[in-house]
């Protein structure tokens, strides 16, 4: 049962929070998480009785992602003992909106783990900056909420159903659902809230808000069947791509361009949406995106540089982690061999597949115009003259160890075209 | 002529007006009371009345009491308002009303939705369906609280203590901690 591994995990963190062993306790969660996620795919049958529960394949690749992802958030580095029993309770948040079969269940996972959303974004709350982000959040994820609570009362009054598989997608009552997660991801329209709010908080709380949510709704949206407004689609798709792509003009900022690349990928993912079998583009798309996102996660923990000219040099200075990061921002671009050529060709071809042109056309110029930016990393690291301005490196952390798997895993499945769950 | 609901509803609805224009704050928390008193009755009304008395007992026994204990510690004093805006607000008010409102005006059948909802509102179906079914839901509230108080906890507290590592104290050496003065 999902609630036991929190519980006796929480029981054990507390327990060597007391007796002071702290860093085998650490290992313990990392641990736990990793093959606890890989394990519950086993335990079906204890899952039966809890109706809540729905029972498809989807969800469980789910679940096994959210553990991983959130494995290894913790083994990114060290971060203070609530935030780490923090990260393990949101994840049975993301458990419960993988795994829900009502509305309500989803809700509540999804109230779960913004609670822990919430107190990572403030941090330690040592600057304005930080504090405001952390409200800013606050108030756009309450407003989700809010609007996802007013789709599912009028979904629940026009279907009478509350189950997720019962609806039928017609009528503008899911649009307040699908508006609200929406917001959560962060895609056109209501996108500027996260060019701000990562500019706000700090590195350690990025670690949680770049992946797991996204992970988390994307997984989510492949098991709503959506059929209707493909205008609507198509707006959110192609102002997302547009903004992601041409948005960041002369973006100085490591995390406002890390903004910036999110929407324009969160806009790539959701071209899967307008057919059916969203199951290989849209989770495969999601799946990519988290490796390649862990990479860029494990290699700016450990680095000071807040803009990306100080970013110059880098190729000389730490040349095993800038090939990496070269490897990777290739990726996102679309080149061939790695893993984000495989995932935008899946994506594009179910949009272009359901007759939409203008996606696919608008992907491709897009992936075109916003790989400048991502060019223009590996140009400033490799291609500058070095200037004299030494800072100092943060203690070593694990980043270098989340990079080394998850670049392996770019390029075995760019190599071979494989699922990756 | 008005019907009991089209009065509680009123009188709720007024007062709601009235909480934001009155000028003093004590008085703003005693409109807001009357408003969840009418809002609790009128579910009450409809057959729901488990939640009308959670209503009343959550929002006002608890709520309402809180605003009332900040209102009057911090002791607001009558503010001046803003003449600059007062126009426009009223027009969003009552744009926003309309949309939400009109909504209901528009559909019919309102009093039958009203009527046969009679038979669920009883506390005994709620708690078949709370501690049977959805068992697991209720404990796994009990564990979003948990995290909600780690997470405050964690807002609140400040910098880490400085801890005493006995280990670390015994291994040090002199030598490179002190430097003799030659």
């Amino acid at each position: 049962m999902v609630s036991v591994y929190i519980i006796g995990m929480s029981l054990v963190m507390m327990i060597g929070v007391i007796r002071r062993k702290e860093q085998r306790i650490r290992e313990i969660v990392i641990y736990s998480m990793l093959i606890g996620g890989i394990v519950e795919k086993e335990s079906e049958s204890g899952m039966k009785i809890y109706r809540m529960i729905m029972e498809e394949e989807g969800s469980k690749r789910g679940v096994i992602g959210i553990m991983i992802i959130g494995g290894m958030i913790v083994m990114l580095g060290k971060r203070r003992r609530e935030e780490e029993i923090i990260i393990m309770q949101m994840s049975e948040g993301y458990k419960m909106m993988m795994i829900g079969n009502e509305w309500m269940v989803v809700y509540m996972g999804m109230e779960w783990q913004s609670l822990g959303m919430y107190s990572i974004g403030i941090g330690r709350g040592r600057s304005i900056k930080e504090r405001e982000a952390g409200i800013k959040y606050l108030i756009v994820s309450g407003i989700a909420g809010g609007m996802y609570l007013m789709g599912v009362v009028r979904n629940y009054k026009e279907t009478g159903s509350m189950k997720i598989i019962e609806t039928e997608w017609i009528g503008g009552s899911k649009g307040w659902i699908i508006g609200s997660v929406m917001m959560k991801i962060g895609v056109v329209p209501m996108h500027l809230w996260i060019r701000e709010i990562y500019e706000g908080i700090s590195k350690r709380s990025m670690e949680v808000y770049a992946v797991w949510p996204k992970w988390g709704i994307g997984n989510m949206l492949c098991r709503w069947e959506v059929e209707w407004g493909r205008g609507v689609w198509v707006i959110v798709v192609v102002g997302s791509i547009i903004i992601g792509s041409i948005g960041g003009y002369g973006e100085e900022s490591i995390r406002r361009w890390i903004g910036y690349s999110t929407i324009s990928q969160m806009g790539y993912m959701l071209m899967g949406m307008s057919m059916g079998n969203k199951e290989e583009s849209v989770e495969y798309y999601i799946s990519v995106y988290s490796v390649m996102m862990m990479v860029i996660l494990g290699w700016w923990s450990e680095k000071r540089e807040r803009r990306m000219k100080e970013l110059v040099g880098e190729g000389k200075r730490n040349s095993v982690k800038s090939i990496m990061l070269m490897i990777t921002m290739y990726s996102m671009m679309g080149m061939p061999v790695m893993a984000g050529f495989w995932s935008k060709y899946r994506v594009m071809m179910e949009s272009v597949r359901s007759g939409e042109y203008s996606m696919g056309i608008v992907g491709v110029i897009g992936g075109v115009i916003g790989g400048y930016y991502y060019v223009k990393m590996v140009e400033g690291m490799y291609f500058k003259e070095v200037r004299e301005i030494k800072r100092k490196e943060l203690n070593k952390r694990e980043g270098q160890s989340i990079m080394s798997i998850m670049l392996v895993l770019i390029i075995l499945i760019g190599i071979e075209e494989r699922n990756i769950i | 002529m008005l019907g009991v609901y089209e009065v509680i509803g009123g009188i709720a609805v007024i007062s709601g007006i009235g909480v934001i224009m009155s000028k003093k704050g004590v008085e703003s928390v005693v409109y807001m009371i009357i408003s969840f008193v009418n809002i609790g009755i009128w579910l009450m009304r409809i057959g729901v009345e488990y939640v009308g008395w959670i209503i009343m007992l959550v929002y006002i026994g608890a709520i309402a009491v809180l605003f009332m204990f900040v209102v009057m510690m911090l002791e607001i004093k009558e503010e001046e308002r803003g003449k600059e805006y007062k126009g426009i607000m009223i027009l969003i008010g009552i744009g926003v009303s309309v949309v939400i409102g009109g909504r209901r005006w528009l559909e019919e059948g309102v009093k039958e939705w009203i009527e046969s909802k009679e038979k669920i509102g009883n506390v005994m179906v709620i708690s078949k369906v709370m501690y049977g079914e959805k068992m697991i839901g209720i404990m796994e509230c009990g564990m979003m609280l948990m995290l909600a108080m780690i997470a405050v906890i964690m807002m609140v507290e400040g910098e880490e203590r400085k801890k005493e590592d006995v280990r670390e104290q015994e291994l040090r050496r002199w030598e490179e901690v002190i430097r003799r003065k030659e």
